[in-house]
């Protein structure tokens, strides 16, 4: 079995497929997720789709002009950072929070450090991130699935806000929300990360076409089930603590679409597995000791940073287990010369 | 018992809540000269654990007659400049005692490690915030201390494997080298302020 | 009529002493005293206040350190600047106080560590090693002119984005952006602005070598 061994400095390790396969996927899988929002809160949904999409994109363009002198409509990656920015926030975020989050993710996130294929950060996650500190009563505030809310301005007065299964986690109740409630979405959380069987499924194709792998998810949801089993935060049991702390917040959601971004994650297969469950850890650590609810982005950055040490580890992990299986043969031809 | 949980409850909250680096930016000059060499990483952020955490315990001692004083503020840089000096003095000559072969490179990490903004932060804060601070006990002193040089060298060795890889990618000219950094260095800390999520008091 | 080619000659020169104050900066070239410059630069109030301190101590001790001795060991250097420091940090610490009297309280620690400045140890050294062609005087206040310009720019931008006000003022009816007071939006502004700076700089200097060194 001859393994390929890549460049030896972690950076230049590049991901298999085309950019544009990967963008083409995402793309596809997009509005997919906005079927289930759109159905629980009505056309502020859409609204806030296309706010995010005019904003990211064009200040992308604008970016470019500077840069180049010239616009570059082929970079398709500011629409996938567009779509799942809003997948973040609640459906009642007013438009300029959006605004703000799509511009900052482009202008600070992504270009300063040589735009497409070079950002060390998931510029999604640093746009969530950036308003999610500086207006915490606008990004955690949920309302309840089902009830249509005003395309334009900001959400009637008569519409409640309610708890989010995160919410109760943090003050160690049990949530009362039903299985069959989280499968479908029915239940207050930000627009995207509700429907689990929709994630999933999307999930699915990608993982089929090969657009994303699965070992990170899989690092993640190992992370956050080890802890929530080892530590977990209601007293009715720790399998039970699994099961919500893995559906409540963006678990999947993280694990599925944002941790598994080509630029910022890990090449490295062992190096995946690793970054994932660092990602689960960190946001159960952000859980116990922070004071928001959707953290996994803010341990999904600080580990970003860790991504060419991981490849690094990694590929130590292949030399030496390369080393053994060399020693396995040579034993085993030093064995097959004897016997002859 | 409780000294010891004390001295880790401080170090920890030193190390992630008010991290020197990423909440304070104290000794952010000093670390981005340092992140460019690992071997200088590991001996600066060894050396400057050391001199903090035996600096504060003086600075404890000094505190507890310099809080008494009406004009504290103004001879509070002197006595901890002077503290400083002290450490650094003995332990060059500690070096040239025991390790006479290493004494000028020794001597120039511990320069540099010695008069910076973290060190002199790390002795003065404590003082500034004794309410945060647990009564200011010695365990909790030492602890922050401690934390504060452990906090530095863990940020040191993030921020070196962002500039290895910021070197290493296609950044625009005017952001190579210090802006760059700097833009990095920035959102990790928006990371960290997802722990905190309030102002720190300074 | 020698006004009209004066007034030209001073905008020229204003120009060419400003370009150089920013592509020549000791904090946005060369990344030094980023410390106060990012956690503390929240209001017009307490970024004057640290500039004023900043420049008491720094202009003294940068005279002074021209009559040390070349030979002086660095360490030797340094120590004697941040005595020396302490002695001005007293002066310093009373006018700050002066200006406004709550500045123990916001700027809390950041005061007293300004002894231990970077740019007091960096410009020192280079001032002993080529005496003869720079002037110690001219060269401390351009250096803390530049540290004010910096201050000043950044204290505005957060105060008036953070909180809308500008010198306690609210100028603006909007209660701004709080996360522009903490210190990430620092460092990612002081990053913006350093690039701005190496930009006049590589076109200030028009030779990339020139430039990186």
């Amino acid at each position: 079995m001859k393994r390929i061994q890549k460049l030896t400095k972690a950076p230049f390790l590049r991901h298999d497929g085309t950019i544009r396969s990967f963008m083409g996927d995402m793309l596809v899988v997009m509005p997919f997720l906005y079927a289930m929002p759109l159905f629980f809160y009505g056309f502020r949904v859409i609204k806030s789709l296309l706010i995010s999409i005019i904003f990211c994109y064009g200040s992308d363009m604008l970016c470019y002009r500077v840069k180049k002198g010239k616009f570059d409509f082929s970079d398709m990656s500011a629409l996938i950072t567009a779509s799942l920015i809003p997948l973040m926030l609640p459906a009642s975020v007013e438009s300029w929070v959006i605004m703000v989050a799509a511009v900052f993710a482009i202008l600070v996130a992504k270009h300063p450090f040589g735009a497409l294929g070079n950002n060390p950060f998931n510029p999604a996650a640093v746009g969530f991130c950036f308003v999610a500190i500086s207006w915490p009563e606008k990004v955690f505030s949920f309302t309840k699935p089902g009830v249509w809310l005003n395309v334009f301005g900001k959400i009637g007065e008569d519409v409640k806000i309610v708890n989010t299964m995160a919410d109760s986690l943090m003050n160690n109740g049990r949530p009362f929300t039903k299985a069959m409630d989280i499968f479908s979405g029915n239940h207050a959380g930000a627009m995207g990360v509700t429907c689990i069987i929709v994630l999933l499924a999307c999930a699915g194709f990608l993982l089929y076409r090969k657009t994303i792998n699965y070992q990170i998810p899989l690092g993640v949801v190992v992370g956050i089930a080890v802890t929530a089993f080892l530590f977990p935060r209601i007293t009715t049991g720790r399998f039970e603590s699994i099961w919500f702390e893995l559906t409540s917040g963006m678990a999947i959601f993280g694990a599925l679409f944002l941790a598994t971004e080509p630029v910022t994650s890990p090449k490295h297969p062992y190096a995946k597995l690793i970054y994932g469950f660092l990602i689960g850890i960190g946001t159960m650590l952000f859980r116990f000791y922070g004071k928001m609810e959707n953290c996994l982005p803010f341990a999904l950055l600080i580990v970003n940073s860790l991504t060419p040490f991981l490849d690094k580890i990694g590929m130590a992990i292949d030399s030496y287990v390369d080393r053994g299986f060399r020693k396995e043969k040579t034993i085993k031809s030093a064995g097959g010369a004897k016997n002859a | 018992m409780q000294d010891l949980l004390n001295f880790f409850a401080a170090a920890v909250m030193a190390i992630f809540i008010e991290n020197t680096i990423f909440t304070r930016a104290l000794g952010t000059s000093r670390m981005l000269a340092v992140a460019k060499s690992p071997k200088m990483t590991f001996a600066f952020g060894i050396s400057i654990t050391i001199v903090t955490t035996v600096s504060g315990s003086l600075a404890w001692l000094c505190n507890l007659y310099l809080k008494t004083l009406s004009f504290r503020y103004y001879i509070e840089p002197l006595v901890n400049v002077v503290i400083l000096t002290v450490v650094y003095l003995v332990f060059c000559i500690l070096c040239l005692l025991i390790f006479p072969k290493f004494y000028k490179r020794m001597k120039h990490v511990l320069t540099l490690a010695v008069f910076n903004c973290a060190t002199l932060g790390a002795l003065l804060l404590p003082a500034h915030n004794s309410v945060t601070m647990a009564e200011s006990r010695l365990s909790t002193w030492v602890g922050f201390s401690f934390g504060t040089g452990i906090a530095f060298l863990m940020a040191t060795i993030l921020v070196s494997e962002g500039m290895r890889k910021l070197e290493a990618s296609n950044v625009p000219k005017a952001f190579k080298g210090l802006p760059a950094t700097l833009i990095y260095i920035g959102i990790l800390s928006l990371a960290f302020y997802g722990l905190i999520g309030h102002e720190l008091p300074f | 009529m020698h006004s009209p080619t004066f007034l030209k000659k001073t905008l020229n020169n204003t120009k060419k002493l400003l370009t150089r104050l920013i592509s020549e900066n000791p904090i946005l070239i060369g990344g030094l005293s980023l410390g106060p410059i990012v956690a503390i630069s929240t209001s017009l109030k307490t970024g004057v206040s640290l500039s004023l301190t900043f420049a008491i101590i720094f202009v003294p001790i940068i005279i002074i350190s021209s009559f040390l001795p070349v030979k002086l060991s660095k360490s030797l250097r340094l120590i004697i600047c941040s005595l020396l420091s302490c002695l001005f940090f007293v002066p310093a610490l009373y006018f700050a106080q002066t200006i406004f009297p709550e500045v123990n309280d916001k700027v809390g620690v950041f005061l007293p560590l300004m002894v231990v400045n970077p740019i007091i140890s960096f410009k020192s050294e280079q001032i002993s090693r080529i005496k003869n062609k720079l002037s110690p005087a001219l060269e401390s206040l351009k250096i803390s002119f530049g540290f004010t310009l910096v201050m000043c720019t950044v204290s505005v931008i957060r105060e008036i984005i953070g909180k809308g006000t500008i010198w306690d003022k609210p100028i603006f009816n909007i209660s701004g952006n709080v996360s522009f007071l903490l210190p990430f939006m620092g460092f990612i502004i002081i990053g913006f602005l350093a690039a701005a700076a190496k930009k006049v700089r590589l076109k200030y200097y028009n030779n990339d070598e020139e430039a990186e060194g």
